[in-house]
């Protein structure tokens, strides 16, 4: 459905200590009937010295 | 901080059958592993609890008298009274903050965790009101 659609992410080291992130996507033409973020839950172990960029993507579908 | 218990001589059962006495920190951990917890909440433990938590050792057990030994409660439950480091979000990226039907786009998060723990991530998208210049209620 076109909107405004807020885009969170949970970080969690599952030892109880959080983090998040969001932003905002923008999808506003008609006929839109769904947004799909997909893979919904990854996990990564970063190396020490550099940071892990896990990656999803959001597909709509008419 | 650091509490004291028992660590020679702890009267305890034996494999096999029958009953003697042990040594070590193994046999003044279980005395003290009572005393953990509420010394790791804080203050959050009633008198009762308090007051017997004070009465000596040898009170409340039975069999011969107990030398008393030294345990570092901060290094037996090193990690249970110490938090570790929250993972810290550098940045979060889209690809795109507009999406045509059809269309995909991408969404990446850098991440580090202080204690280099594996970290996992979980996504969500929420709509957050509709567009009304696009004619939806």
């Amino acid at each position: 459905m076109p909107g405004e659609y807020h885009i969170t992410v949970r970080v969690s080291d599952g030892k109880g200590g959080n983090a998040k992130g969001s932003g905002t996507v923008l999808a506003g033409l008609n006929g839109l009937e769904y947004i799909r973020i997909f893979p919904r839950v990854a996990e990564m172990k970063p190396a020490k010295s550099c940071a892990s960029e896990p990656r999803v993507f959001i597909r709509t579908a008419t | 901080m650091d509490l004291y218990a028992p660590g020679e001589s702890i009267y305890s059962l034996e494999p096999g059958g029958g009953a003697g006495t042990r040594n070590g920190t193994s046999f003044s951990a279980a005395f003290n592993r009572g005393r953990g917890r509420p010394a790791a909440h804080g203050a959050a433990y009633n008198d009762h609890r308090r007051n017997r938590d004070r009465a000596p050792i040898r009170r409340r057990f039975h069999g011969p008298p107990l030398p008393v030994g030294r345990l570092n409660l901060e290094k037996t439950l090193g990690l249970f009274v110490t938090p570790s480091g929250a993972p810290v979000i550098d940045s979060f990226t889209l690809s795109e903050s507009n999406i045509s039907p059809g269309q995909t786009i991408s969404i990446s998060v850098a991440a580090h965790d202080p204690d280099g723990d594996p970290l996992t991530y979980t996504w969500d998208a929420r709509r957050r009101r509709p567009f009304r210049h696009f004619g939806h209620q």
